[in-house]
């Protein structure tokens, strides 16, 4: 195994542990806000971690590779902005409340 | 006819990303079929990112460079629709 294939496993399987973890974490908290760290996590750390892997074991493919891994990270602070004043807006549909908010 | 046998699975993508469908995938798929609506959502933006990835190795570890199109689609489509599944939801909660 060269050392190009031992960085990009090392990478791929840390960037994999973050996605699982953060999956896990994203999938049993009660608050849908809470949840919101999880995602946030996963698409900063985790997918990131697995496309540098993926980037360093084959970068023939660069340029798509790295296009979809801004998309990720750009995407992901507007999408959960965006959840989080949905859930912030609406309420939620079984009584949960916002820590520091008066309900 | 003739059949084009597909390329072999590089081992070790392919082990990462059945780990991924799997133990990433599950959960958030549990995650989708219960609790509220806001919930649901995000647990639908975190299968999206997992469904990205795994896409993404599948298509570098099967040799098919073509096929990064489809995550590259899937990263654009899953920012328009979390936006708008959000939008609705603020109106709908």
């Amino acid at each position: 195994m060269s050392v190009q294939d031992a960085v990009s496993t090392v990478l791929m399987v840390i960037g994999t542990a973050v996605l699982v973890v953060a999956s896990v974490g994203a999938s049993f908290p009660r608050s849908a806000l809470v949840r919101l760290h999880y995602l946030s996590m996963a698409s900063m750390a985790g997918a990131p971690l697995v496309l540098l892997g993926v980037l360093v074991r084959d970068p023939s493919d660069w340029f798509k590779l790295v296009v979809v891994t801004v998309l990720l990270v750009a995407s992901s602070p507007m999408a959960s902005a965006a959840t989080a004043r949905a859930i912030n807006r609406g309420g939620t549909s079984r009584g949960e409340t916002v820590e520091g908010e008066a309900s | 006819m003739t059949f084009v046998a597909a390329p072999a699975l590089d081992a070790t993508l392919g082990w990462i990303a059945l780990v991924l469908a799997v133990a990433a995938g599950g959960p958030c798929l549990l995650a989708v079929c219960r609790g509220s609506e806001g919930e649901r959502l995000v647990a639908v933006q975190m299968l999206s990112v997992v469904a990205t990835v795994v896409l993404v190795v599948l298509a570098v570890g099967q040799d098919r460079p073509s096929y990064l199109d489809v995550p590259l689609v899937l990263a654009l489509v899953s920012l328009a629709g979390a936006l708008v599944f959000a939008r609705f939801f603020g109106r709908a909660l």
